[in-house]
């Protein structure tokens, strides 16, 4: 488990590094999984048991994570409500019409790559 | 009558994270309580109801968002390596599944421009000043790409915050429902439309459906992140162009 942190933050101080010296646009985290990424893929043993766990407990909880952030959604309160009705249509809309293009294409792709790669059937939850 | 501003002062650094980390737990995990229990109704979402809990105990409390944040920073730094270990499931997806990933780039192109665009223009249609549209415009992509993008076409980044993140719950919340309704049937479709609409939180919720659903929006949080950083600028350029301001 020790390991398996260490792995992920080193990584996350790479991508962090890199968007520094490159400035790029990405965030380090997003960087750094990108890298990992390329790196699981090129040496697949490097997933082993213990990182696999840390992962799947860290990805299965990732929501928590967001709740400090989120709470800080009261403090811009105030400015929504001014233009509370462009702002609470704008962004239903946007986000279910976003929702659904991309399910959308990508079902017709799957559709039309039929047989090619199944992925895993839809069952109960 | 209402206490006044509690003095967190007086309080230990320790007993600052442990008042920090503790408001954050306990209302998470009497939302995923709620949630089991009330199966099926897709209000009961343990991020919506952690953020309300917090936000009512901060405003009777006096204690500012800025001090609890301070007592929370453990639970958020977790975010980063959270982050990373995406790619766990990702090179799993990517490795099983190579000749849908053409398929997902057309889907995560399409979506981030869907977004960019409605975002954008609705405000304006229906009123809103430029400034809250741009900031809308980049809601789509992961929290501090959004800020950044924001910053860069005169937005506001802390309203850009906010909105990416009153999307991702509002994604968490009716993914499942919409896309049922939408007859979309495949696991992989979900998890682009998750993590490319809602981003981190979306991405969250897709793990909860699927581990395949949320490997693809993993995906679709990285490569919609770049996406809404090349497509917001031009979009905001060319709607400049039109009003005239």
């Amino acid at each position: 488990m020790i390991r398996a942190f260490f792995l992920l933050i080193v990584f996350e101080m790479i991508g962090d590094g890199l968007r520094q010296w490159l400035s790029i646009p990405l965030p380090g985290p997003l960087m750094g999984m990108f890298l990992l990424t390329g790196l699981l893929l090129w040496k697949p043993n490097a997933a082993t048991d213990g990182v696999t766990r840390v992962a799947r407990g860290l990805t299965s909880q990732m929501a928590l994570f967001f709740v400090p952030a989120g709470a800080g959604v009261m403090m811009e309160m105030g400015r929504i409500r001014k233009e509370w009705i462009p702002i609470s249509a704008a962004l239903c809309v946007s986000t279910a019409a976003s929702m659904l293009v991309t399910a959308w294409v990508m079902q017709k792709a799957v559709d039309g790559a039929a047989g090619n790669d199944a992925g895993e059937p839809m069952g109960g939850e | 009558m209402l206490p006044a501003a509690f003095p967190m002062q007086w309080l230990h650094l320790s007993e600052t994270l442990a008042f920090g980390t503790l408001l954050t737990l306990a209302p998470y995990q009497a939302g995923l309580a709620i949630q089991r229990k009330l199966r099926g109704n897709p209000l009961a979402n343990p991020v919506l109801i952690a953020v309300l809990t917090i936000s009512a105990v901060l405003l009777f409390t006096g204690i500012s968002y800025r001090e609890y944040f301070a007592g929370a920073r453990i639970v958020h730094l977790l975010l980063g390596p959270a982050t990373v270990a995406l790619a766990i499931p990702l090179a799993d997806s990517v490795k099983r599944l190579r000749s849908s990933l053409k398929g997902a780039l057309v889907s995560i192109a399409a979506g981030a421009l869907v977004s960019a665009v409605t975002g954008l223009w609705l405000v304006r249609l229906l009123g809103g000043s430029a400034q809250v549209a741009n900031s809308m415009a980049p809601k789509a992509a992961t929290t501090p790409i959004a800020m950044g993008i924001a910053q860069g076409v005169g937005g506001e980044p802390s309203l850009t915050a906010t909105f990416a993140i009153l999307a991702g719950i509002l994604v968490s919340i009716t993914v499942e429902h919409l896309l049922r309704w939408a007859q979309v049937k495949d696991w992989r479709a979900y998890g682009l439309a998750a993590g490319t609409a809602g981003s981190g939180i979306g991405t969250a919720r897709a793990f909860h459906l699927n581990q395949q659903a949320g490997a693809f929006a993993g995906l679709a949080l990285g490569l919609n992140g770049l996406a809404t950083a090349i497509l917001v600028p031009l979009l905001v350029w060319l709607t400049s162009l039109v009003t005239g301001r």
